[in-house]
């Protein structure tokens, strides 16, 4: 288990009413980041948007890997 | 400034800018593009001035509701910068011109507030080769990059699918602070000036977020994925690009008016509603797509439906099929017929 500082934005953050939290997560080989939040989260579900760990947007993570934070990026549509 | 002194005005003054949207973003993006000397800037937006607008839409005033945005945007930057050519292009973009519109410009501005034209303005980016900025704001937070620059990641990489219609709403209808469009916008303009005068730190393959309540500041790494495939080299056709323009409506006294007002009257509503009347075409809204062309598009045309809202979708689709003499019978006929209520 480790303990990763979770960001969220735009609607996602509205929806689960809170900007960030700090998330045990068990880190498995191949673990889909966006399943993973949305079986967490059902108002999630079907919601559009991408994950990025460290900093970085991809989905996959490795199980031995250093994760310090992940966040749930939804698109924007406003101009 | 020594950085960019008299050959960085040189390339302003060469440069080629397309602006999509004179909203909340284009405002800014406008006025610092035609401030900084660009030499050539599009506009392209189909939108009037609505009185909502005037909170982040800071070229406009009141005298300007109700005109075309562009053509009153035009009045403001010709006054701020003379010797900037400013090129029209009220039909927005489409399907059908994106790629038209496109190609005489070096730097494609995205300050448009709907998934359907950000996919469009995309696709049709990566077919011809050109970098785009990308803003879009989202009540207090904001997203800017810079996409298909020298070979970066596009939107698609980002975000590959774009979202259904309802799933995220727009500003309209959701709200936005009226500055933030300001500040992502200036952002914007920025990127726009880097990459004409050649400046590093072009904010592509990067992703910035920004939270105007924290004034914080995210940067998100976007890996380049392989673009779609287009066939034939053409786009897709299944953006659903809103219509925009402020749909026509006619508030009607009585059913009798209707056909005194209107060479054609369409009713969308469904086969099994009554009453039905005889000099009036039924085509279901269910059914458009399939018998849209027994609407004749030369003739004043009414559209109607219970209350007002379906026969609304049903001319926001057909414009998008050419059609421009549609009104809507604004409430529907519920508001005409209300002694028989059964009926419905």
């Amino acid at each position: 288990m480790a303990t990763i500082e979770v960001k969220y934005f735009g609607l996602i953050a509205e929806k689960l009413g809170r900007e960030s939290e700090s998330m045990r997560i068990e880190l498995s080989e191949n673990l889909e980041l966006k399943r993973f939040f949305e079986n967490r989260y059902s108002a999630l579900q079907g919601m559009p948007f991408q994950v990025a760990v460290n900093q970085e947007i991809r989905d996959m993570i490795g199980a031995d890997e250093d994760i310090n934070e992940i966040a749930l990026l939804p698109p924007f549509a406003g101009g | 400034m020594d950085e960019i002194g008299p050959e960085g005005q040189a390339m302003l003054k060469k440069a080629k800018v397309l602006v999509i949207g004179a909203g909340g973003l284009g405002c800014p993006v406008l006025q610092y593009l035609t401030a900084a000397g660009i030499g050539t800037i599009g506009m392209a937006d189909h939108d009037v001035v609505d009185v909502s607008n005037l909170q982040r839409q800071v070229l406009y005033g009141y005298s300007s509701v109700g005109k075309l945005k562009i053509e009153e945007a035009k009045k403001k930057l010709e006054d701020l910068n003379p010797h900037v050519q400013l090129n029209l292009h009220p039909t927005g973009i489409q399907v059908e011109n994106a790629l038209e519109l496109i190609s005489p410009y070096d730097i494609i501005v995205d300050c448009t507030d709907n998934f359907g034209t950000r996919y469009l303005i995309n696709d049709a980016c990566i077919l011809m080769k050109k970098p785009f900025v990308y803003g879009a704001i989202h009540k207090f937070e904001g997203q800017v990059s810079v996409f298909n620059f020298k070979g970066g990641p596009s939107y698609r990489c980002l975000y590959p699918k774009q979202p259904k219609e309802g799933l995220v709403a727009n500003c309209a209808e959701i709200g936005v602070i009226g500055i933030l469009p300001g500040i992502v916008g200036s952002f914007q303009a920025n990127e726009v000036l880097k990459m004409i005068l050649e400046k590093p730190g072009v904010l592509s393959g990067k992703l910035l977020v920004y939270h105007s309540l924290h004034n914080s500041f995210h940067h998100y790494k976007i890996e380049g994925k392989e673009h779609p495939v287009f066939e034939n080299g053409k786009l897709k056709d299944d953006y659903h690009i809103p219509c925009g323009t402020a749909i026509e409506s006619f508030e009607a006294a009585d059913l009798d008016s209707l056909s005194d007002h209107y060479e054609q009257l369409i009713d969308v509503r469904e086969i099994h509603e009554e009453p039905k009347f005889d000099n009036w075409i039924n085509i279901p809204l269910s059914e458009l797509e399939a018998r849209f062309t027994e609407i004749d598009p030369q003739k004043n045309t009414l559209v109607i439906c219970r209350s007002g809202k379906r026969s609304e979708q049903a001319i926001t689709w057909l414009n998008g099929k050419g059609f421009d003499k549609l009104t809507n019978l604004k409430g529907g006929i519920k508001n005409l017929i209300q002694t028989d209520e059964e009926l419905f």
